[in-house]
């Protein structure tokens, strides 16, 4: 430069140095991302668009684990409900995955030796059993049997070829009653669709289920099947209990001497009579739920639309497309959230990275 | 002669240290004068210039040619070191510690030509107030080198002290002083300053 200051001199010698260095620890790893001159540089527009793409990203990975777990509960449900799957598969044996909690011995004791459905399991009978347990000392093992009661109900919408419906309609008629089932009810409309209810043995709901599919498309299916083995367990104990109480207030009434003493026993009598009845009922129920599976049969031509929700259309309501909203609003930040969750692994390692690297090239800079 | 504008020296710099240079001999001299007369300390007007270099080295690749003038942008960075200088009252080093630049001491005949750099004429008077607010010490020796005219190494006699101690008492004086005209909204600039 050759100033008039030596300072500003030796400053030019001294700028020259560093530039000298910079080029040397750089020249190599940045030479070719330094070669244009207009190098990119990250501004506040690619900041946010990289954030905004990040959200995306998050949004999109949270709507499709989402899918994943509504796969994953379906499958569970399918193992329930008898294992009938959309693509076709054979039917296995209705409910037989469900396992039941051991059974007190009691329990064990009415389950081995069965008495018909609504029939009347004597005290008697009962102290016998217990007293053939107590001589065998437990040594003979009781048979397991499978106890569960399982409610099997479903839903299954067919669409079947033009001008196919009524050919359908009778042939589903017809695989109710083959399966040893019958139609509870049914339904035609003028658009040539219709609904069946029909009613047929639990064990052969999956078989019925895919001869019904075999009458066309199948656009719906839905099968449940509700657990009802303690409500059961727990009425015939119950019932067990109350016939206990109803011999003990027969021989009471027979030693009973005195009118009032007779007269408050039969009180008693007629009441506990009610309520063995009450139960005997609610037992006729359960078990002709659990013999005889509802299955809600819609079928429908091609070509004719499904019915809509006829309400919604009517009458249309601000309440509900409001809390539709807030649902959508909501499910999206879930579905951000959910999605960062599965980001933040990599995002932490990217930043480490990223830290390590920036930390290097602070080192090299110093030496 | 570089023909390039400093815009385009500024750019070229990334790749080029030559232009980067040739930047640097373009405006080395106005930016001392430019600290000079703000901070009336040759010393730490020299050590604002290293810097401020330093450090417009260092960031000259976020430096991007979209109508910002090059020499703006630079004394963007020189003002930033200033008002870094008025706050902490020390001139940061931190630029040319992370280029491995040395601090060098600045040669006492430079002192001189930096000095000179600042037009004091117009701003005696008001240095005459100021300067008694001074600390007795700062004072004697201002008077001496600034007033008088006298040379360092006559200051260091007068006052019995080493030239460097001299140096320094003139240094801190002004510093002082110049903190003190500021107060009283006395403008250390002329149009000459970038």
């Amino acid at each position: 430069m050759n100033s008039r200051f030596t300072f500003l001199d030796q400053l030019e010698t001294d700028l020259r140095r560093a530039a000298e260095r910079e080029q040397h620890w750089s020249g190599q790893q940045l030479a070719s991302a330094r070669t244009s001159p207009e190098r990119w540089r990250p501004g506040w527009f690619a900041v946010a668009a990289a954030f905004v793409a990040l959200l995306v990203v998050a949004g999109a990975i949270g709507v499709a684990s989402q899918l994943g777990r509504d796969d994953g509960s379906t499958g569970r449900f399918a193992a329930v409900g008898g294992a009938v799957s959309g693509s076709g598969g054979e039917p296995t044996a209705a409910a037989s995955g469900i396992s039941v909690p051991a059974l007190n011995a009691r329990d064990q004791l009415e389950a081995a030796q069965p008495a018909p459905a609504g029939a009347d399991v004597s005290y008697d009978a009962v102290k016998a059993l217990h007293a053939g347990l107590g001589a065998s000392g437990g040594g003979k093992p009781i048979p397991q049997q499978d106890l569960s009661k399982i409610i099997r109900d479903g839903t299954i919408t067919v669409v079947v070829p033009k001008d196919g419906f009524g050919d359908a309609f009778d042939e589903a008629t017809g695989i109710a009653e083959a399966a040893g089932g019958f139609v509870l009810s049914s339904a035609i409309s003028q658009e040539n669709q219709g609904t069946l209810t029909i009613r047929i043995p639990s064990q052969k709901l999956d078989g019925a289920v895919v001869k019904l599919r075999a009458l066309g498309r199948l656009a719906e299916l839905t099968l449940t099947g509700k657990d009802v083995t303690a409500s059961y367990i727990d009425l015939k104990s119950r019932l067990g209990v109350l016939q206990t109480q109803r011999e003990l207030i027969v021989r009471l009434l027979k030693a009973s001497t005195t009118v009032s003493g007779q007269l408050s026993l039969s009180n008693r009598f007629s009441e506990v009579q009610t309520q063995i009845e009450q139960i005997q009922g609610q037992l006729n129920v359960l078990n002709d739920k659990v013999d005889l599976a509802t299955l809600q049969v819609t079928l429908r031509e091609e070509g004719v639309a499904a019915p809509a929700d006829a309400d919604e259309i009517r009458n249309p309501s601000l309440g509900s497309a409001w809390d539709r909203a807030v649902q959508g609003f909501l499910g999206v930040i879930a579905a951000v959230v959910v999605g960062l969750g599965y980001l933040l692994p990599v995002l932490v390692i990217a930043g480490v990275v990223l830290g390590l690297r920036l930390l290097l090239r602070r080192r090299r800079a110093t030496s | 002669m570089d023909e390039r504008t400093d815009a385009q020296l500024l750019v070229a710099s990334r790749t080029d240290p030559e232009a980067f240079t040739a930047l640097y001999r373009r405006h080395a001299e106005a930016l001392l004068r430019f600290f000079a007369r703000r901070t009336l300390d040759p010393e730490a007007a020299a050590e604002l210039t290293a810097e401020t270099f330093a450090q417009a080295f260092a960031s000259r690749s976020t430096y991007r040619d979209q109508g910002v003038d090059g020499v703006a942008w630079l004394y963007g960075v020189a003002r930033h070191q200033l008002g870094r200088f008025f706050r902490s009252g020390r001139v940061d080093a931190e630029a040319r510690r992370k280029l491995g630049m040395p601090e060098r001491p600045i040669p006492p005949e430079d002192f001189d030509r930096i000095e000179e750099l600042v037009d004091f004429e117009p701003i005696r008077k008001a240095l005459v107030e100021a300067i008694d607010e001074l600390p007795a010490t700062q004072q004697d020796a201002l008077r001496l080198r600034i007033l008088d005219g006298n040379s360092y190494s006559d200051v260091a006699r007068a006052l019995s002290c080493t030239e460097t101690n001299a140096r320094q008492r003139v240094s801190r004086g002004l510093r002082q002083l110049a903190l003190a005209l500021q107060e009283r909204g006395l403008a250390l600039t002329t149009e000459a300053d970038g």
